[in-house]
């Protein structure tokens, strides 16, 4: 089963046109979708620097797993270095298998997100999925929005959740850092961040 | 350079298969991820749009965290030691004509030697207030990479002509 | 071909919808990422989507969503002039707060099929917000060839930026 691509017909760019010889010059076959950073967790987690400002949006893909003797744990975020200050908050939208629930964190010092995920005194090889949107990151006049998904079931228990989380900040995004609340991260956690493109530059 | 998302496959149906299958997946991606735009010939408004891989039909393998809207009501709910994964939902044949759902699931690490986690969103319009909106979390307690996806009601109805199934793979390492 | 950038639309500042015209049919699906804000102090406050310019009572909307304290689902219109909407602060919200929206449109170029988008959208204001799950159809076979953004209240531009991506698709097809 061998993929087979081509490019497509492309027309023109005048106002809200598409130009695709333009748009496309410079992609090659690579399209929006690149990748930054990826590989295997380390056990403190991640400390992803000198994110490049070139893109448009980010888009980070996480399995987690922690070592504490837990059930479940969640995860911390935070961006260039800020931890302390509480410029961090969320709005959630959570299923946990027999209701659905929302909350709200205000004026924390980090982001919480990866809810459900599973530590030691879950089955083994078992790992939360989580995807996370930041749009915008690079810009430095809106405070950063996030979008958080999280998929968590564990036969028999286990989440399934939507986050929109807010870093009160206008600085653009250089530096994402996450680590797991209980514990550390499980051998077989892994990450990959990649930026979205929005100009063929 | 590679491309990071790569499109593998996109299955048609033609209206006479119920379940649709991706088989002998090429193992040099990192993730996978399917989009589906589905209509079951059903006899119903909707159906759970259930997902089973690797063709492992034991009965216990599966299982499911489902956060969902009806139009008028949410619930969660859950579903363990299955045969196959509650991951979506699809229009059937009672919706609203020429509709089809949008559904996408994300299989990330599909080749570990992990059990397989993903996540499943999905949308099923109607005109009417009765639609579902599904998230969901599903699990298959099994290491074997993913070699094939199945996808379908497990009921015995057909997918309805035009509906789509696109299958991507998202490559994290490599050239 | 995978995810390609189609067109942007940045810092509306009023003047009625914005649309995204003449959109190219060699994808397969549309992607839409979006930071919205009202321009006017409406609460609650909504961007939406109409396909092809079409004002007539054709579309359809749900939601499954939280508040921070309360989940609900509903159907927003039905027979609505309108495909999708989502939820954006106010112009009188938390200063410097944008929404986060992503809708995909599967299978947007079909002449068979009308067209449901699936958006998860949400804000948080630190203290408010929402977070959910959209769905919308257009009940039309018509190929999406534009998309305009505006909204719900003023039929005006609402938005911080809107980039339009078109989902690539594989030449191998087939059940």
């Amino acid at each position: 089963m061998s993929p087979v691509h081509k490019l497509s017909q492309i027309g023109s760019l005048t106002g809200n046109k598409i130009d695709y010889p333009s748009m496309l010059a410079g992609y090659g076959d690579f399209g929006a979708l690149q990748r930054i950073r990826y590989g295997a967790l380390s056990s403190a987690g991640i400390d992803i620097t000198n994110v490049p400002a070139t893109y448009q949006d980010l888009f980070l893909v996480l399995q987690l797993r922690s070592t504490a003797a837990v059930t479940t744990t969640s995860s911390i975020l935070y961006f260039n270095g800020d931890a302390s200050a509480t410029n961090y908050s969320r709005t959630t939208l959570q299923g946990d298998g027999s209701s659905a629930s929302s909350s709200r964190d205000v004026n924390y010092s980090q982001l919480y997100f990866a809810d459900g995920t599973p530590g030691a005194n879950s089955t083994a090889n078992i790992f939360s999925v989580v995807t996370i949107n930041i749009l915008n990151y690079a810009n430095t006049s809106t405070f950063k929005a996030v979008l958080m998904r999280t998929a968590a079931d564990l036969n028999g228990s286990g989440i399934t959740n939507l986050v929109a989380g807010l870093w009160r900040s206008t600085s653009a995004i250089n530096r994402l850092s996450a680590g797991a609340v209980s514990g550390s991260y499980a051998t077989g956690s892994t990450f990959a961040l990649y930026g979205v493109k929005a100009s063929a530059a | 350079m590679a491309l990071v998302m790569t499109p593998i496959y996109t299955q048609t149906a033609s209206g006479s298969a119920s379940l649709i299958t991706f088989n002998n997946i090429p193992q040099v991606y990192t993730d996978l991820k399917l989009v589906c735009s589905t209509r079951s010939a059903g006899a119903a408004v909707d159906i759970v749009l259930y997902v089973r891989l690797n063709g492992d039909t034991s009965s216990t393998n599966y299982s499911n965290t489902r956060l969902y809207g009806t139009g008028s009501a949410v619930a969660s709910d859950r579903g363990s030691s299955l045969s196959y994964a509650s991951s979506g939902t699809g229009n059937a044949a009672n919706a609203t004509a020429s509709t089809y759902s949008n559904n996408e699931f994300y299989f990330p690490n599909y080749t570990s030697a992990n059990f397989k986690s993903w996540i499943g969103d999905g949308v099923a319009e109607n005109n009417a207030t009765a639609a579902p909106q599904v998230l969901t979390a599903n699990l298959w307690r099994n290491t074997n990479a993913i070699s094939s996806i199945t996808v379908g009601d497990f009921g015995g109805n057909n997918f309805a002509n035009a509906s789509t199934f696109s299958l991507y793979g998202i490559i994290r390492s490599g050239a | 071909m995978t995810m390609i950038h189609i067109a942007t639309i940045t810092q509306a500042m009023g003047g009625g919808l914005k649309t995204f015209s003449n959109i190219p049919q060699n994808f397969a699906h549309l992607q839409i990422r979006m930071n919205n804000r009202d321009l006017y102090a409406t609460t609650p406050s909504y961007t939406y989507m109409r396909f092809n310019g079409d004002m007539g009572n054709t579309a359809n909307n749900h939601n499954v969503r939280g508040d921070g304290a309360s989940v609900t689902a509903s159907a927003n219109q039905i027979n609505a002039n309108y495909v999708i909407t989502v939820p954006q602060p106010a112009n009188n919200a938390l200063a410097n707060v944008y929404g986060a929206t992503i809708i995909d449109i599967l299978d947007y170029s079909s002449t068979t099929k009308f067209k449901t988008a699936r958006a998860i959208s949400g804000y948080d204001l630190n203290g408010s917000g929402f977070v959910g799950l959209y769905s919308g159809m257009w009940r039309d076979t018509s190929a999406i060839t534009s998309i305009g953004i505006g909204s719900a209240y003023q039929e005006d531009a609402t938005f911080f930026r809107v980039d339009l991506y078109g989902i690539g698709i594989s030449e191998q097809t087939g059940a």
